[in-house]
């Protein structure tokens, strides 16, 4: 029996409810973990194993008895280096560029928007929500040597011979960081949007000029936020496959398209997994520099 | 004697809503004045304009001598204390306090000792290392007060300090507070909706209303001589009774809300050539429940009393009134009659009688004129 008091709360019971409520809304769960264990977990293990057999030359028959060979052909051999110095560099320069673009973005949303909030957000996630494919291709009509970035140019006379973009690093990181921008902005749009604008009156009426207000007092409350946006859009930026494949016009290669190639070209599954595998490992040396990093930013924030 | 602080005709409208219509304002050298509103009278509004973080569309602000209306926030020279403390949650308590320091390029010993000196004055030198989410409420305040008057402010800014206390800290930080201004001798203005506040700490009191002040004056004057019938019914716990009178055609007879009343002594000394409608504002505390036969007592029945602790409050509705007469608060402090009995209710004292229509100070025509 249930008894209410007289605020209509059940009050004998309670307890035991909560238990009950808590073993059933963890069988909630399942379904989740069983579709993550099936789909990615297996795969990604099996992917792992795979990466030290081997696949002897001229044959598509799989050796399973383990070896590094793999991963010693990637870095002995400057074709897989150079690729992943390029795929490395491109990242990070997409994180700079999105930081440099996405702070006063996010400060404009957070501080500015107003009314206008709700359609920036959206406007924001498109290029996420609509995929990678078609805004890489608008971006091919915008950067291709008849597009209208130098159709604009030659009109205009500034230049007489295209500029080349397309099939250049320059015209995959424009595509990478119009891709994962939004990625650096939501973060930082919820660090923002804790950091109280009384901050930033008290610290202007204590004599910091906008510009202190900035390095002293809004970038580092941000730091969270920009740190979070960063692993987000480099990780991104270091797997994405279609917009370098597309924008490189198949001139650049990236480590997300040699793995491709491998796995489906050449059709050397151990290689492609080992090449996967290092892409994974980057990731996690990632993690854990961050999670160093986040401890030494302090608890206190 | 020129002000210290002088603003002249402060105007600030938001969108289409006036907050500040013509505020004119003049504060002298070490005075504690305190804005005084209830919420949306725009005194937060003309805080944040004297600090510099909000621009008026009209007026001027000089203080000192120099005409500050142009200058941005970090070039006033002016501490704030914001309600909700606002300090840096990445910096230490010292780093907090001696932020203004760094901002003006001061820094070693000179800076540590002056962050020395105004964590001393708010009795928190032990607490430097401390980050604010280790500090109470209370500490967080009083950094937040050491790191404005670190600067050697011109002008203390305290926008409703105590709002975020218990009701035992607020007492006590109270107190701090008036010591805190006799000790640094700054110019401080508060904002506070808080009435109790306001009378026990200030020099001054303006009391806001919609964006205008109607009255400024000592708390004293402000509470036995209201401006206006705003002022009047703002002020006091509960504030005065507003008796809605008219003139009635028997002689030495006023309506109170259509019930006759015979008034004697100062009540009819006042009311003697009553012409219009008006407000009479009397204290609750200068009544006094009589047998209703009394000469010059309003006849009322007892409607409610309620005990606050060491005093009452007595609700009586004046009988014959129309329904919309409000009830009158008296004050008492010995054990009421019953609730229902009729009682007769005696005006010791008047506040002032205000005109029903403006609410502005009535001005009547003296005796036998």
């Amino acid at each position: 029996m249930r008894s209410w008091d007289n605020d209509g709360f059940a009050t004998t019971g309670t307890s035991a409810r909560a238990v009950i409520e808590r073993a059933q809304t963890s069988w909630l769960l399942v379904p989740g973990v069983v579709l993550v264990a099936s789909v990615f977990l297996a795969p990604f293990l099996l992917l792992f194993a795979m990466s030290f057999w081997s696949q002897p030359e001229g044959t598509l028959l799989v050796d399973p008895s383990p070896t590094l060979g793999n991963y010693q052909r990637i870095f002995s051999d400057g074709f897989y280096l150079r690729g992943l110095m390029r795929t490395l560099w491109l990242s990070v320069a997409t994180v700079l560029i999105s930081l440099i673009l996405g702070f006063p973005v996010a400060y404009w949303i957070v501080r500015r928007a107003r009314r206008l909030r709700r359609l920036v957000t959206a406007l924001m996630l498109l290029p996420i929500v609509c995929g990678a494919l078609l805004p890489t291709l608008g971006l091919v009509n915008l950067l291709s040597p008849l597009g209208i970035i130098n159709g604009s140019l030659r009109s205009l006379g500034v230049i007489d011979r295209a500029i080349p973009l397309l099939g250049t690093q320059f015209g995959i990181l424009i595509g990478l960081v119009q891709a994962f921008l939004p990625l650096m902005v939501l973060p930082l749009v919820a660090v923002l949007d804790q950091v109280p604008r009384s901050l930033e009156d008290a610290a202007m009426s204590l004599g910091a000029r906008p510009a202190q207000v900035w390095r002293r007092v809004v970038v580092p409350l941000a730091a969270r936020g920009a740190l979070a946006g960063s692993v987000l859009v480099f990780c991104a930026a270091l797997t994405s496959f279609v917009t370098p494949q597309i924008l490189g016009q198949g001139k650049i290669a990236t480590f997300a398209a040699m793995t491709w190639q491998q796995a489906s070209l050449v059709l050397d599954w151990p290689f492609a997994a080992s090449l996967a595998m290092v892409m994974l490992m980057l990731i996690g040396a990632l993690g854990v520099s961050v999670a160093v990093l986040r401890r030494s930013l302090g608890q206190r924030l | 004697m020129t002000p210290y602080l002088k603003l002249r005709d402060v105007t600030k409208t938001y969108d289409s809503a006036v907050a500040l219509s013509g505020v004119g304002l003049d504060i002298a050298r070490g005075e504690f004045m305190t804005l005084l509103g209830p919420s949306g009278s725009g005194k937060t509004t003309l805080l944040r304009i004297v600090a510099g973080l909000l621009t008026p569309d009209r007026g001027t602000l000089v203080l000192g001598g120099d005409d500050m209306t142009a200058r941005p926030a970090w070039e006033r020279d002016i501490g704030l204390v914001f309600q909700n403390y606002a300090l840096f949650p990445h910096m230490d308590a010292r780093t907090n306090v001696g932020f203004g320091l760094e901002m003006r390029g001061i820094a070693g010993a000179e800076a540590a000792r002056r962050i020395d000196e105004a964590l001393e004055i708010v009795s928190m030198g032990e607490y430097g290392t401390r980050h604010p989410s280790e500090l109470s409420g209370g500490q967080q305040q009083r950094i937040a007060i050491a790191r404005a008057i670190a600067i050697k402010p011109r002008l203390l800014l305290l926008d409703e300090p105590l709002s975020n206390l218990d009701a035992v800290l607020r007492q006590s930080v109270r107190g701090e507070l008036r010591e805190l201004h006799s000790r640094t001798g700054l110019t401080t203005i508060m904002v506070t909706h808080d009435q109790v506040e306001a009378l026990a700490l200030a020099d001054r009191v303006a009391l806001m209303e919609a964006g205008k002040i109607v009255q400024i004056d000592t708390p004293e004057r402000l509470y036995d001589q209201p401006a206006t019938a705003f002022v009047a019914g703002f002020l006091g716990a509960p504030p005065a009774n507003l008796m809605p009178l008219a003139p009635h055609r028997a002689p030495g007879v006023v309506s109170l809300g259509g019930a006759e009343w015979r008034p004697e002594g100062v009540a009819a000394a006042c009311l003697a050539g009553l012409d219009r409608a008006v407000l009479l504002a009397l204290r609750p505390e200068a009544l006094r429940i009589v047998p209703t036969d009394t000469t010059g007592a309003i006849v009322g029945q007892l409607r409610a009393v309620e005990y606050l602790g060491g005093e009452r409050l007595a609700h009586v509705e004046v009988v014959g009134a129309a329904p919309e007469t409000p009830t009158v608060c008296v004050r008492i402090g010995h054990a009421p009659p019953e609730p229902g009995q009729p009682v007769g209710i005696l005006p010791d004292a008047v506040t002032g009688l205000f005109d029903r229509e403006t609410g502005a100070k009535s001005a009547l025509p003296p005796k036998g004129a």
